[in-house]
């Protein structure tokens, strides 16, 4: 009779491994690093509640489960997002992409970009890697050498090499490459309007192409 | 006064804020039974098959957000398991040995689940209801615990802390609930055993048995 060794079995797979949630994390995490400060803080399981329900409106859910939502779709989703936050919540979220759709932004483009609206605006970034990872994240901050992540994986930062080429720790021997299509930018509109106020606008490098609220 | 110092708002990680436990554990049970993903297929393959019945008997949005019945995860698994044998030759059997028997304690099963995960391809689905809220897969039990093979990372639950669902509820130290609905057996028929052996790709070492 066959018999099995517990000792060599492949361990457990853990939750996160085999579904495509990625984009939907990356919405909640979004959200909930730009109202992390506010007193209105969202339930994030209410949230993701309410992230599923737009989505099945959007999106057929278990195609969403099992391959992933793509780019258009889940852009469709942010807006629902930032509108039924407004409607329930009362804050205004701005949702933008501030690259046009057929760009592919170098890093250091997308680093720029990043640094400059996390430092006048607040802004978060939701960013879709295509390589080696095909995954949703946010991106939180910038330096000269990196795009630091809040994700809902393993992913840390993205790191921009001397030759301008972005790079992840865990997948060191590819190159990322990004899409205009596959870079969100969230804002808070009273931040943009206090932005705006308080400090000289700086000229933006970049071409806003959709907005919703 | 100073302010205190808010912590650092942590990412959420996937699998924090859905409840994709029992279809996890679905595949995680089949893996165990089979000593590994069935031959010719991945664990994303079996996730899809899993997620695909999950939506003949349930709301997917239900589902992903609120968690999965122990009836619904019960018929879907035998769907899943239907594909399994009609288009991949793998005969898993599934059964719900304590549905029914009002009498039962935590102790029948133990009893049960020490006897029947001392061979080989047998794992049990369980739902460990109140404090954790979670369904997990039973890869083992010893004298004083269940032994995990579990989608969250969970290693072990102490058995003294779980009773059986109308049991009587004793100390306070008895967090888990077990639900007779939610003991779902899984098992491989010995001649699927020898195809997955033969074939070598059921992704594992396959030459002691440890036992449980």
């Amino acid at each position: 009779m066959m018999t099995w060794s517990h000792a060599f079995r492949p361990p457990p797979l853990r939750q996160g491994e085999l579904d495509h949630l990625c984009g939907l994390y990356a919405i909640a995490n979004g959200v909930r690093l730009l109202l992390g400060m506010l007193p209105t803080r969202i339930g994030t399981a209410l949230l993701f509640q309410e992230l599923v329900r737009l989505a099945g409106s959007e999106v057929d859910l278990q195609a969403a489960l099992t391959h992933g939502i793509e780019a258009p779709d889940l852009w469709r989703i942010v807006k629902a997002t930032a509108g039924s936050i407004a409607r329930n919540r009362g804050v205004r979220i701005v949702a933008d992409r501030p690259f046009p759709s057929r760009s592919r932004p170098s890093p250091d483009t997308l680093r720029r970009e990043v640094a400059a609206g996390v430092r006048t605006e607040g802004a978060v970034y939701l960013v879709g890697l295509r390589g080696g990872f095909d995954h949703w994240t946010v991106v939180r901050r910038a330096t000269p050498r990196a795009l630091f992540l809040y994700d809902s994986g393993p992913l840390r930062r993205i790191d921009v090499d001397p030759e301008g080429r972005a790079i992840i720790d865990l997948d060191p021997g590819r190159e990322y490459r990004f899409e205009g299509s596959h870079i969100f930018r969230l804002r808070l509109a009273h931040r943009m309007t206090s932005a705006v106020s308080s400090t000289p606008r700086r000229r933006s490098t970049t071409t806003p192409t959709e907005e919703a609220a | 006064m100073r302010p205190m110092k808010r912590p650092p708002l942590k990412p959420m990680v996937q699998g924090d804020l859905d409840s994709l436990c029992g279809l996890y554990s679905a595949v995680n049970a089949i893996r165990w039974a089979l000593g590994g993903n069935p031959p010719r297929l991945t664990a994303e393959d079996v996730f899809a098959i899993v997620v695909s019945r999950v939506e003949c008997v349930a709301d997917a949005g239900a589902a992903l957000t609120e968690g999965i019945e122990p009836p619904h995860l019960f018929r879907a698994l035998t769907h899943t398991l239907d594909v399994l044998r009609d288009h991949h030759g793998i005969d898993l059997i599934a059964d719900l040995p304590f549905v029914g028997r009002r009498k039962a304690t935590i102790e029948h099963v133990r009893a049960a689940l020490a006897a029947d995960l001392r061979g080989s391809g047998t794992a049990y689905l369980v739902v460990f209801w109140g404090r954790l809220d979670h369904w997990s897969v039973v890869r083992a039990v010893t004298p004083a615990s269940f032994m995990l093979f579990d989608s969250a990372g969970f290693y072990r639950i102490p058995l003294d802390h779980c009773r059986l669902r109308g049991e009587a509820r004793g100390d306070r130290s008895r967090l888990h609930v077990l639900d007779r609905r939610g003991i779902i057996r899984l098992r491989l028929r010995e001649k699927t055993m020898e195809a997955c052996a033969s074939d070598g790709g059921a992704g594992a070492v396959t030459d002691v048995d440890v036992g449980g």
